[in-house]
């Protein structure tokens, strides 16, 4: 078994998860921005976040022979403050030159406030200036659906944004539909507890057309499975998939993704 | 290697349990020829090149030189061509449609059993179409891809250029060959997936129980979260499809509009009503 792991907070992680996902056939992991579990106080907080996803991790994957990419942004859960987020974009195009950077993400919305959407906003314009992939991710539980569709409402009314460049993750039974039929690419998480299990993950890519999904862990400091992708790929050929279908999904289609970005270099 | 229980054995996927007969048992020709088209199947999924190597494999086997594999489109009920070997191109057309109930391979999955003609030459059952003759075969069987012994996902045929009778053993193992090809023209049927997930979401459904008895019994009063998923607990007694869909629908906020302020930053996993 071979998989892309697309979406996992490694800075968080010990190094025994790079140890496993690489013998389970991870071929690269990428990572996105995200909170990191209290609010930063300053932008400088910020900068050396963006150092350490674009130098630091990296390196840390190296020694385990797994290329590591990166996403930038200010994650929606601290976009309540404005003055603070325009500080931190505008530290973002220095960091875009890194190679190992893919984009902007995981921009989105957290309990969909007004200021959430402005700040997504301007992470959907900086990414559009600066022609980079998106990464999306949608809010929680009970805030889901309404926080989807804003998401689609906003990247629909900018005209710059091309939907096969942006990926919306966390979808769910309730979303997955609306976000295909906008023509973006969705993201499946694998959560033991909230957003998706493998068997729900599979119905839905059994239900739904495969051709724009992608599987990812997410794995943080919470509860979460650095090795649920080659699990549920696991639980695909259980129920009677192929291998080479099972290799569409957890290889092939995140790698035809994220290889719109120069930067994406992973033998396929 | 030691042997194990009958009741671990039971437990293990039905392909699993094979293998692992398979490695306790020396294994015959036929038993080989089902774990390799196995193995092709499962790593190429039931692709054109994929169904044609096992029709070949099939035909070698048999000793045979004409054959198809038709799989069921269950949304126009008829047969469609997916493989053939040695069809003439002026029956094509006929053969690469067919309605259930027509023909040898139509009658075969009308009937769910295998239907034979000693010699298609000379043959006046009625039961092959008159331009079976074209194929110059003879002796020929066709017999339905029976996935857990009641579901239909198509026909496998196969024919010689003599007349022929096959045996009951020979009719054994190419049904045992159309289950497997079965199995990978579609998702997994009713009892695979009771097989896989019966006893884990029997687990979970105890657990709701034993969830509600225990709110039922702590002192306090009911919230918006316990109401909300009593309601969503009514989508589960739906027949209607996608209550995984209603369900999340019926724990998300409804409202359209940004709210003014986030005031926290989690997410209590049902709509409060209000902000």
């Amino acid at each position: 078994m071979r998989y892309i792991e697309p979406h996992a907070h490694m800075v968080s992680r010990t190094t025994d998860d790079y140890a496993a996902m690489v013998a389970s056939g991870c071929q690269a992991v990428c990572e996105p921005a995200f909170w990191a579990g209290f609010d930063r106080r300053s932008a400088q907080g910020f900068y050396d976040y963006f150092a350490q996803l674009t130098d630091y991790e990296p390196k840390r994957a190296a020694k385990y022979g797994l290329p590591h990419f990166s996403w930038l942004c200010l994650n929606p859960k601290e976009s309540e403050d404005v003055k603070l987020a325009d500080e931190v974009l505008a530290l973002i195009p220095e960091f875009l030159q890194h190679p190992n950077v893919l984009g902007i993400g995981e921009i989105g919305l957290n309990k969909n406030s007004r200021n959430e959407m402005i700040v997504l906003e301007k992470h959907v314009d900086l990414a559009a200036r600066h022609d980079q992939l998106i990464l999306v991710h949608t809010p929680h539980l009970e805030d889901k659906l309404k926080g989807t569709k804003l998401i689609v409402d906003v990247l629909k009314s900018d005209r710059r944004i091309k939907p096969g460049r942006v990926i919306i993750d966390h979808v769910e039974e309730h979303t997955v539909q609306l976000v295909l039929d906008a023509g973006f690419w969705a993201g499946i998480t694998l959560y033991p507890d909230s957003k998706c299990t493998p068997a729900r993950a599979i119905d839905m890519v059994e239900q739904y057309s495969a051709e724009r999904l992608w599987l990812n862990c997410a794995c943080d400091w919470g509860q979460s499975d650095s090795l649920a992708v080659p699990k549920t790929g696991r639980e695909m050929l259980k129920r009677g998939h192929s291998v080479a279908a099972m290799d569409r999904l957890l290889f092939q289609n995140p790698h035809r993704f994220l290889s719109q970005c120069p930067n994406f270099v992973v033998p396929t | 290697m030691a042997n194990i229980g009958s009741l671990e054995q039971a437990m293990l996927p039905r392909w699993h349990r094979n293998q692992m007969s398979a490695t306790l048992v020396p294994m015959n020709t036929d038993a080989r020829l089902l774990q390799h088209l196995d193995g092709l199947l499962r790593t190429q999924g039931a692709t054109d090149d994929a169904l044609l190597a096992v029709l070949d494999q099939v035909l070698k086997h048999f000793d045979c030189v004409t054959g198809t594999i038709h799989a069921l489109n269950r949304t126009s009920g008829l047969l469609e061509l997916r493989a053939q070997r040695c069809i003439p191109p002026v029956i094509m057309d006929k053969v690469s449609r067919i309605p259930v109930g027509k023909g040898m391979a139509g009658l075969a999955a009308q009937r769910k059993e295998p239907v034979q003609v000693c010699n298609l030459r000379t043959d006046t059952s009625g039961q092959a179409k008159p331009g079976a003759k074209e194929t110059k075969m003879e002796g020929s069987i066709a017999l339905p891809m029976l996935v857990d012994k009641a579901v239909l996902r198509g026909v496998l045929g196969v024919a010689k250029p003599v007349a022929y009778e096959f045996t009951a053993a020979e009719q054994g193992l190419l049904l045992q060959l159309g289950e497997l090809i079965g199995r990978h023209f579609g998702l997994a049927t009713k009892p695979a997936v009771l097989d896989h997930y019966f006893i884990e979401v029997r687990a979970k459904l105890i657990e709701v129980a034993a969830f509600l008895d225990r709110v039922d019994r702590a002192e306090g009063e009911d919230d918006y979260r316990i109401q909300a998923f009593r309601a969503a607990l009514k989508q589960l007694e739906s027949n209607q499809p996608e209550r995984a869909k209603q369900i999340l629908l019926t724990l998300s906020d409804p409202t359209t509009g940004p709210i003014p302020a986030a005031k926290g930053k989690s997410a209590s996993g049902a709509y409060p009503g209000k902000e």
